[in-house]
């Protein structure tokens, strides 16, 4: 595949469908984050939001599932999000991703990435990528 | 482990911290996000995200609660990046320097840790920004 071809190619897309307390309690026991943001409905209103919010660190870690299902995807050198707004306990997630650039001398190649909920972008993300052949 | 690193700049120190990613807790990690198993050839055995784990652990957290003095807010989070020098490895002991910048007059702060292996090499940098909010004032 040829720099040119790779450019613009879009990463198989992840659709997550509602995700509900089970999940998060999963994420939050996993990871060790005791924010009480994603258990009190209060303290989550109180901080400006319409409910409780999923951790956008389970968000991000979505865009680290759909870059290891695209075959092309070796090591993640880098992984960066921008959380924009709340995605809410019982929401789907829809992840996608496109190649922006590449280059062939370090085998790389950079990914942006989109988390929308309810049709509105919600997370914004870049991943810098080993690729796994060289082109 | 090596002597710790100074600050980031614009960063103060927090302190130096021992972490490890267990095998368990990584397959537990993997499991929560619907990773699947290992990453497969030429992956890292260790999500990306997995540091943010170590931010969490109660040393952590509670060093960078005192230095944030949030008084009854929650941390908002609104941005994280993950950078990569090589690999974690899964049972392989590292130094998490932990280095925290603001908050500023928007409540906004920045934690950074940069992990190191037991020679001193830099692994990997994580860094991220949150808001302080809850409370009696709005989120920005």
């Amino acid at each position: 595949m040829s720099r040119q071809e790779l450019i613009g190619q879009r990463l198989p897309g992840l659709a997550i469908e509602a995700i509900g307390a089970d999940a998060v309690g999963a994420y939050l026991a996993a990871s060790g984050d005791d924010n009480p943001l994603h258990r009190d409905e209060t303290l989550a209103r109180g901080a400006g939001m319409a409910g409780l919010p999923v951790p956008g660190m389970l968000v991000m870690g979505q865009f680290s599932r759909a870059l290891e299902a695209w075959p092309r995807c070796g090591a993640i050198a880098r992984l960066a999000a921008r959380f924009l707004r709340p995605v809410l306990f019982g929401e789907g997630v829809e992840i996608s991703g496109r190649v922006v650039a590449a280059d062939p001398a370090s085998r790389r190649a950079v990914v942006r990435l989109t988390a929308a909920a309810a049709g509105k972008t919600v997370v914004m993300g870049e991943a810098e990528i080993e690729l796994t052949a060289e082109f | 482990m090596a002597t710790p690193a100074a600050p980031a700049p614009g960063f103060r120190r927090i302190g130096s911290f021992d972490v490890v990613a267990g095998a368990e807790r990584v397959a537990r990690f993997r499991a929560a996000l619907a990773l699947g198993g290992a990453g497969g050839a030429g992956r890292g055995e260790v999500p990306v995200t997995f540091p943010i784990c170590w931010l969490a652990e109660p040393a952590v957290k509670s060093a960078l609660l005192v230095a944030l003095g949030g008084g009854g807010k929650v941390p908002v989070h609104l941005d994280q990046e993950m950078e990569y020098f090589a690999p974690l490895r899964i049972g392989q002991p590292y130094a998490m320097d932990v280095g925290l910048a603001g908050p500023d007059a928007r409540g906004v702060a920045r934690v950074r840790a940069d992990l190191r292996d037991g020679a001193g090499a830099r692994v990997a940098s994580v860094c991220g920004s949150f808001v302080l909010a809850g409370g009696k004032e709005p989120r920005p």
